[in-house]
């Protein structure tokens, strides 16, 4: 009896949790068909180079700084070249949280009011959409939906304290996000924040007259095809500018598309595209993001004449007009930016495994 | 499948050589409560966040009532805290806080003149609050769990006023409360209420294809009088639960500990 016990003793001083693998042994990336109208094509007969597109796909299922991965779709000319789910192959048919990602959302949305002519400019002052959620100081009736788009409403809102905050009020989100101390002159100082976008949404909403996420489905996600998706409002029910919309991959892929075609979608226009070249042009420089260059909502990257939607986890959507090319690559999303902000290595890959 | 006929295994080989004996004294017979601190190494790997092991240092605080008459009754509560990190944090940044709360009731199978074995049946109450702010700063994390199961004490008179006590303990049928691996909230409800009412959503219930609890104890007990007894620990637990719509959750705990009796 006692024998048994000290081997029971032994056993429990050797046992301990072992890390596993991160994701999925690798199992390529052809795309399988789903009939949701994507049309599939290889990568050679895209004109891409295999072995680019196998490194940036070894990067997600077995590089430990990508362990966050869920998805990395390529398209090229239109089509799907290029898919996987390194985490479980069930995330493509799941939605998933696109963190900042929906802050270029709201901003083609802008696009899609300008197109209605529901807007009539982005440089109309925020106080004139909705003047009964201004404090008494005067300055703040200044800020413009263009210094909002740019990150440069010049209000002191601090992610880090004031996004949940602004999740949690029950009073007016916009109200809060404008009660903040106007610490510089709009249209001055760079700031990236989720207060900003919140000014946004509340604009849509009071031009359009209904929140945001009424809007988007009759404007951009029916339109596109795009059945499954979620997006938060504020308790006040203004839908969140910055965060809280959750996608498929494929369909984050549509929207890329969408944006390769200037607003257009089977031949209707849906975006105005002037305001879509606007938006994806450099505006001004994130001091918090190593000076990145920020159009209205959108990363630029000028190396390749591109830009991207980027969201925690660091999640993309590229979009690269000279290649023809789109690539969605979706992950964890909460993380520290310390363990996951390697996208550029996959954008570098991806486009230059175009040929 | 193989945790099940490792229990029933253990159950079966410490179970089968019972035999009666003669009677024998213990040390606790006139001893009802004791304290205990205990420090140790605390393993956690939650998948839903992903497949590495968060690890750290933990710290504990123990309380427990006992009644050993003839029989063994006992309840005993325990404070856990442990800072923890994976491989790629060079300093610990999450938190685990984990309260226990046992009750168990065991009759004196064996008896000879150095020791005694007890089998008998636990009832386990067990909250566990976790904070992973460099993976996942919005979410609630927590493994809570309720379990019936099976437990045995094992005393051995080594010594004139020394005795060891080996406790082993296995949940047999739990409900379980676990965080969904897919929420749709950006943000949890981070205040205390919310919080709380987090820790009590979810609910499972399954067996040992869902939940499995393991505790081994080693105690070295010494009396130092009639009414008090200085006993060092060792404790391994480990725990598993998978739910429907959560990812599997495992934890091992190892703690050393000093226990005063009185």
């Amino acid at each position: 009896m006692k024998k048994r016990y000290l081997l029971l003793l032994l056993f429990s001083l050797t046992a301990c949790l072992q890390d596993q693998q991160f994701s999925l042994p690798y199992l390529g990336y052809t795309p399988l068909d789903q009939n949701d109208n994507w049309q599939l094509a290889s990568p050679a007969a895209e004109q891409m180079d295999s072995s680019l597109l196998e490194q940036a796909y070894e990067l997600v299922y077995s590089d430990e700084r990508f362990l966050m991965a869920r998805s990395l779709l390529v398209f090229r000319n239109g089509k799907l070249v290029a898919e996987a789910y390194p985490n479980d192959l069930d995330d493509i048919q799941k939605i998933y949280p696109i963190q900042s990602c929906t802050q270029s959302i709201t901003s083609i949305l802008v696009g899609a009011a300008l197109q209605q002519q529901l807007l009539d400019s982005i440089q109309t002052p925020l106080y004139d959409y909705y003047p009964n959620e201004f404090d008494t100081d005067n300055r703040k009736q200044t800020i413009t939906l263009e210094d909002a788009l740019k990150m440069q409403a010049g209000l002191a809102f601090d992610n880090s304290r004031q996004t949940k905050v602004l999740y949690t009020t029950k009073g007016s989100s916009v109200g809060y996000v404008l009660q903040q101390d106007y610490k510089f002159v709009a249209g001055t100082q760079t700031k990236y924040n989720n207060g900003a976008p919140q000014l946004v949404s509340a604009v849509l909403s009071s031009q359009t007259q209904q929140p945001l996420v009424d809007f988007a489905r009759q404007n951009l996600f029916t339109p596109l095809g795009i059945e499954h998706w979620q997006w938060e409002n504020a308790k006040d029910g203004t839908t969140f500018g910055a965060f809280g919309l959750q996608l498929r991959p494929r369909d984050l892929g549509k929207i890329g598309q969408l944006l390769l075609q200037k607003g257009s979608w089977n031949n209707q226009q849906w975006i105005d595209s002037s305001y879509l070249a606007e938006a994806t042009q450099i505006h001004t420089y994130l001091p918090a993001f190593a000076t990145a260059p920020y159009g209205y909502y959108f990363w630029i990257i000028p190396q390749y004449h591109a830009y991207a939607m980027v969201g925690d986890g660091g999640q993309f959507v590229l979009v690269a007009p000279d290649q023809n090319l789109v690539a969605v690559y979706t992950a964890g999303a909460y993380t520290n930016p310390a363990f996951f902000d390697n996208r550029m290595e996959l954008i570098d890959l991806l486009i230059k495994s175009c040929n | 499948m193989r945790h099940t006929l490792l229990i029933a295994l253990l159950y079966g080989y410490f179970g089968g050589s019972l035999t009666a004996q003669a009677d024998s004294t213990q040390l606790l017979k006139n001893i009802n409560n004791s304290i205990a601190i205990n420090i140790g190494w605390h393993q956690v790997k939650d998948e839903n966040i992903h497949r590495k092991v968060h690890e750290g240092v933990q710290y504990g605080l123990a309380y427990s009532h006992l009644r050993t008459p003839k029989n063994r009754l006992q309840f005993s509560s325990q404070l856990q805290y442990a800072r923890l990190r994976t491989e790629y944090e060079p300093t610990p940044t999450s938190t685990s806080v984990q309260l226990y709360l046992h009750g168990n009731y065991a009759w004196r199978c064996l008896e000879a003149e150095t020791y005694q074995l007890y089998l008998g049946a636990s009832a386990v109450a067990q909250y566990r609050f976790y904070s992973f702010p460099n993976w996942d700063e919005s979410h609630v994390y927590w493994a809570d769990d309720i379990s019936l199961g099976l437990s045995s004490y094992f005393d051995w008179q080594i010594a004139d006023k020394r005795q060891l006590m080996v406790t082993f303990q296995a949940s047999l049928v739990s409900l379980f409360s676990r965080p969904a691996a897919y929420r749709n909230q950006k943000i949890d409800d981070l205040s205390f209420g919310g919080v709380l009412s987090k820790m009590h959503s979810n609910w499972d219930i399954g067996t040992l294809n869902k939940a499995i609890g393991l505790h081994f104890k080693l105690e070295y007990q010494i009396e130092l009088s009639a009414q008090l007894t200085q006993a060092f620990s060792y404790t391994a637990r480990y725990h598993r639960l998978e739910g429907n719509n959560s990812a599997a959750w495992q934890q091992i705990e190892h703690n050393v500990g000093v226990q005063l009796y009185f």
